[in-house]
């Protein structure tokens, strides 16, 4: 078994200095391990802390404690203690996110958002705008739209344009936040294809599947959160139903 | 203090950086690092030093102490306030650019766009004509300006096309090292826009190296690889940009991050 991401004793609060200094937990020694080609589905009510998990597991929050290994390259890369420059060279090549919302340069169109993460890593232009044209086209995203910004598309229309962007450069491991929440059963159905076929390549996923269907048919395992006063943190692991 | 030497060497580093004013600080205790090819954004409230720390960077303004190394194309470290005078502008004309806030402060106003154009090219020695203008032909529409206002003054742009003109005028000869000083200040919003997607694209093309003084946090947000928050003359808080702006860890940059107007 290879293992993509393993975090081990994370643990996280916030502080609100505008407050008096007041400490928020909302995580404590979390831990997680996931195996190349594995789905692993967050799930808890509102405010128990999966887009926290989340947004640790890419370093985009910074954790107080605990370590974060993420395949990288020929080795792993702890992203609880890396370098700037070590954490952007591991998000280009190996760990993708996909937010709940996107957030794009104003003015860009929508092909060519969703071709960067590609051209980043190197890819001719021509090369990165194909792969982009594909997957959005796979997504239902009429063709029109490619050459439009996406900040008029619809709650729909920038979610798919969002996961295309994170699902173009073909990363490693995968963290999927709310992927299917404003999208239709038959665009609900693309996604969840998507996501069998790069975990069938190999691809390690986290994700937040509100959506019972989507989780049951894309996971092999659920992670409960529960919100930090009842558990005091800690997190159970079951199998998914289904 | 980071050697600039092994595999992997930064561009440019500065150790212990301050310079005060009289008895008023300009900035102090301040650290940096610039590898090639990322976008290091400072970012902070008017009058925390963000100005001064460029200056201090770019060789403009000599700092009271501290020392500002760079590793030249020729693979060289030279400290840059050590350095001869001549050298020194020749540095900032060749390897190094400034983007001025203010085109006005950055443009030749007397002078033709393709003049403007051309003079880095003519400073690094370039004597022919016809291959001069044709560059310059070439950086106009680079920049998204009508190729057919090459003869044009500046004088008759409008803000956005002088501002897209002097960026032009600086990348022309593909500097290694750029300093940008508010680039999006005093332009409206549609032009600020179009602007970003300019500066991220070049940047990217070129693999350019640039430290840009902001204090739009949205600017940053979609330009910067780095960041480092300063108040009062000193860094309180640097680390990876979506690190800093969703999860500050500092009560100062907490307030700044919480004081974005949503529109």
């Amino acid at each position: 078994m290879t293992v993509n991401l393993e975090a081990r004793g994370l643990s996280k609060s916030f502080v609100l200095h505008a407050q008096g200094g007041i400490r928020l937990p909302v995580l404590c020694d979390f831990g997680l391990t996931v195996a190349a080609g594995e789905c692993v589905a967050l799930r808890g009510p509102s405010g128990a802390g999966k887009s926290t998990v989340l947004r640790l597991l890419y370093g985009n929050y910074r954790a107080d404690s605990g370590t974060l290994r993420v395949a990288h390259g020929d080795g792993m890369v702890d992203l609880a203690t890396a370098p700037p420059r070590l954490i952007l060279a591991v998000r280009r090549q190996s760990i993708g996110h996909v937010s709940q919302f996107l957030r794009a340069v104003p003015r860009v169109p929508a092909e060519e958002v969703v071709a960067e993460p590609v051209r980043r890593c190197g890819v001719p232009t021509a090369e990165a705008l194909d792969r982009a044209r594909r997957l959005m086209a796979r997504l239902n995203l009429p063709e029109r739209l490619w050459r439009l910004a996406p900040a008029t598309f619809s709650g729909g229309e920038q979610q798919r344009v969002n996961l295309a962007r994170g699902l173009v450069a073909g990363h490693r491991t995968l963290l999927l936040d709310e992927p299917t929440a404003a999208l239709d059963a038959t665009n609900r159905a693309v996604v969840v294809d998507l996501i069998r076929e790069v975990r069938a390549a190999g691809t390690a996923v986290v994700g937040i599947f509100h959506d019972q269907s989507v989780r049951h048919a894309v996971a092999d395992r659920v992670v409960a959160l529960a919100p930090f006063a009842e558990t005091q943190g800690s997190a159970g692991s079951a199998p998914a139903l289904g | 203090m980071v050697v600039i030497d092994g595999p992997d060497p930064p561009l440019l580093t500065a150790a212990g950086l301050g310079k005060w004013y009289g008895g008023r600080v300009g900035c102090r205790n301040v650290d940096v690092v610039v590898w090639p090819g990322e976008v290091v954004g400072v970012v902070g409230e008017s009058g925390s030093g963000k100005t001064t720390l460029l200056r201090c960077l770019a060789g403009m303004l000599a700092p009271g102490v501290g020392v500002v190394h760079y590793r030249t194309g020729e693979g060289t470290v030279v400290d840059v306030h050590a350095l001869p005078e001549p050298r020194r502008r020749r540095l900032m004309r060749t390897e190094w650019g400034v983007v001025h806030q203010n085109p006005r402060d950055g443009l030749r106003m007397a002078v033709s766009a393709g003049a403007n154009l051309g003079e880095r090219l003519l400073a690094e020695g370039a004597r022919h004509y016809g291959a001069v203008r044709s560059r310059a032909l070439d950086w106009m529409a680079d920049v998204e300006l009508d190729t057919g206002r090459i003869d044009d003054r500046p004088h008759a742009f409008s803000g956005g096309m002088q501002q897209r003109l002097q960026i032009g005028r600086v990348l022309v000869n593909r500097p290694r090292l750029v300093f940008m000083d508010e680039p999006t200040g005093g332009l409206d919003v549609s032009v600020q826009a179009r602007l970003l997607d300019l500066l991220r694209r070049l940047v990217a093309e070129l693999d350019l190296a640039v430290v840009l003084v902001t204090h739009d946090l949205g600017v940053v947000r979609l330009l910067a690889d780095r960041l480092l928050v300063m108040r009062g003359g000193e860094v309180v808080e640097s680390g990876l940009t979506d690190q800093v702006l969703d999860d500050p860890q500092h009560g100062y940059t907490q307030m700044l991050v919480a004081s974005v107007l949503p529109v």
